[in-house]
């Protein structure tokens, strides 16, 4: 090969390189462009904003209630706490905080991501887009990184909240290290929460139906945590066998606790236990510490990908499936 | 597929069938049985047939919406272009402005200077005014003609309307046809489904009929229509004529000892008038017997069904 035929050969990836990188610019171009309309259609709501009002409204109630506990348990102390009782006291409010308002956020963003959805597909809008044949995957993903800003600055405004009005109560302020490493869980849990939802949205052809199932899954997850943890920490409580120094036989727990967790992303909400190294209670306490270590770490971010990874390729065929396959007969001529 | 009779087809369905199975009692619905429909390019076409005729499922396989189980649908675009469609129900973002629903789409299809051809559709469907309002303060009629600015965003190839005049007052639907009679001017090529057989005569250069899923006959409507239209001449006959002289004359009456009316063929209409004035007869009223397009859809729509009894 020649030195020309070399410089040929580059100029021609070069060429098509600059051509992929086009296509790519054009092609998220197509996704800024449902997510401009999601975002559009969703602040003209007036249900988005009375949603978000209600959610930030139990954050300050829980942030008020959780700074006046901290107060009150720490003006109680006759001696001046050690740096390390003094941050298990920050995560314990911390947790306190997060224990009680998330407790009213799942219900809220499923109804969002649900409606977000079956709202277009009730009306026939969905449809309607679907005849100029946008890319499935956009749809999707529109959908999903609306929701993911949206709880991503809940988040972010809850953990803003809870720091002042945690300042004007105590006068101090709480480790924002640890306030981002609690998000961290809940928003995960929110977000795949949001993608089982925006699934539903998406198989379902009537948004009332989209809404029905959609709450019955959430009571059905609720109440699948609590049962789960009510019965492992009375296993832990009757058995004996565990203690915070044992080391916990990975077959301990029964398979179907196990099942239900897997189906269920609430109960990412109890790694924030895990990271704030807290335990509530002895028993619930050594419960959720030493099933967590048999998740281990990797256990959830793997959970957090298969399940992300899941739901949309699902939530993709299912849109695919709407989108018209017409042929085409391009007469270039 | 790409020519016929010398013009470029642009759509083409060849023995189309649907079957829709009901959820409830396990039975099913043909709702198309063999469709077969060709449509040139610059040529409206309407699409017209009774209730439950397979006219909307006909479009809607057409569009892709709905898939078919056999046959064949050639769309032949040009380049960049695709199908305009107006659903029967028009749908758009309630909560957003006119000129927002039109430009999510124009962003969508990545028009060059989107704002310049939303705000240009917009003033040519007489809403320039209100583009800024809600969609869900619009007439029926200003959200047709939205709807159909919306679908033209891309400069389609061939614009499919699906009942656009049904739940329009006259007004609003003779608004409507302006509209519509206006892009036909313009070359766009059109496939219009309505139960209004005056507004298709109005707008369509062919008819296709549509019967139990089947497109039964397609006339040109000039061809066709319009040399078999029956007409009534009523005239002065003060004056003397001599109906002999008068040839393709069909039926001579007098209905009185002042008025004579004579029934001829739609085609011979201006021979008999140019007779008439040069031998100064006075027309007082002249009467379509049979409305053209209605006469033709009672003969193949209704005698089919006779023919099916």
């Amino acid at each position: 090969m020649t030195f020309q035929h070399c410089i040929q050969r580059l100029l021609w990836m070069r060429g098509k390189m600059q051509f992929k990188l086009l296509n790519k610019k054009f092609q998220i171009r197509e996704l800024t462009v449902h997510m401009k309309k999601d975002f559009r259609v969703l602040s003209s709501g007036s249900y988005l904003l009375l949603l978000f009002a209600i959610m930030l409204a139990f954050g300050f109630i829980s942030a008020y209630s959780s700074s006046i506990d901290f107060s009150q348990t720490y003006n109680s102390e006759n001696i001046p706490l050690s740096n390390n009782e003094l941050t298990t006291l920050f995560n314990q409010t911390i947790y306190n905080y997060w224990d009680s308002t998330l407790f009213f956020w799942p219900i809220m963003m499923a109804v969002i991501a649900s409606l977000l959805v079956s709202q277009e597909k009730d009306d026939g809008m969905f449809q309607y887009i679907c005849t100029y044949q946008p890319k499935s995957y956009f749809i999707y993903f529109s959908k999903l990184s609306v929701l993911s800003i949206i709880i991503i600055l809940l988040n972010i405004i809850s953990i803003i909240i809870f720091q002042i009005v945690f300042y004007f109560v105590s006068g101090k302020y709480l480790p924002f290290i640890n306030l981002i490493e609690s998000c961290i869980y809940p928003m995960f849990a929110l977000i795949i929460l949001s993608q089982l939802c925006l699934l539903i949205g998406f198989i379902s052809k009537k948004k009332n139906f989209a809404l029905i199932i959609t709450v019955g899954v959430i009571l059905m997850l609720f109440a699948s945590t609590t049962l789960l943890m009510s019965n492992g920490v009375k296993d832990v409580a009757h058995s004996g066998l565990i203690t915070p120094d044992s080391n916990m036989d990975p077959n301990y727990f029964p398979i179907q606790y196990k099942i239900i967790i897997v189906l269920n992303p609430m109960f990412l909400q109890e790694g924030i236990i895990s990271i704030l190294n807290l335990s509530i209670d002895y028993n619930s306490g050594i419960f959720i510490e030493k099933y967590f270590q048999i998740l281990s770490i990797d256990w959830y971010y793997g959970y957090i990908i298969i399940s992300m990874f899941m739901y949309s390729v699902v939530s993709i065929y299912a849109i695919q499936k709407s989108i018209p396959k017409r042929r085409k007969n391009d007469d270039q001529q | 597929m790409n020519v016929s009779n010398g013009s470029k087809v642009i759509l083409l369905a060849q023995d189309v069938h649907k079957k829709f199975k009901k959820k409830i009692g396990k039975c099913e619905v043909q709702a198309l049985n063999g469709a077969t429909i060709e449509v040139i390019k610059g040529e409206a076409c309407g699409l017209v047939g009774p209730n439950g005729a397979g006219k909307s499922t006909l479009i809607k396989t057409i569009i892709g919406i709905e898939r078919n189980d056999s046959g064949e649908i050639d769309i032949n675009f040009g380049l960049n272009s695709s199908i305009g469609y107006v659903p029967e129900k028009s749908i758009f973002f309630e909560d957003l402005s006119a000129y927002e629903n039109l430009f999510y789409f124009a962003d969508l299809c990545d028009v060059d200077n989107a704002k310049f051809i939303c705000n240009n559709l917009l003033e040519e469907f007489d809403l320039d005014t209100r583009k800024e309002d809600l969609i869900s303060t619009f007439s029926k009629g200003m959200r047709q003609r939205t709807a159909i600015a919306r679908a033209l965003i891309n400069n389609p190839s061939i614009l499919i309307l699906d009942e656009p005049f049904s739940g329009l007052d006259p007004s609003m639907a003779l608004e409507l046809r302006r509209a519509i009679v206006k892009l036909k001017e313009s070359g766009k090529t059109l496939l219009l489904s309505s139960h209004d057989l005056a507004d298709v005569e109005a707008i369509c250069d062919s008819v296709a009929f549509m019967k139990s899923g089947k497109i039964v006959k397609k006339v040109l409507l000039k061809s066709f229509v319009y040399q078999n239209a029956v007409v009534e001449m009523i005239f002065s006959t003060k004056k003397n004529l001599k109906m002999d002289s008068l040839d393709d004359i069909i039926e001579v009456r007098s209905d009185n000892e002042l008025d004579t009316t004579i029934v001829l063929n739609r085609s011979n209409i201006p021979k008999i008038i140019k007779k008439l004035v040069e031998g100064g007869i006075e027309i007082e009223e002249v009467k379509i017997l049979n409305n053209d397009l209605s006469t033709l859809y009672s003969e193949i729509i209704m005698d089919e069904g006779k023919n099916a009894i």
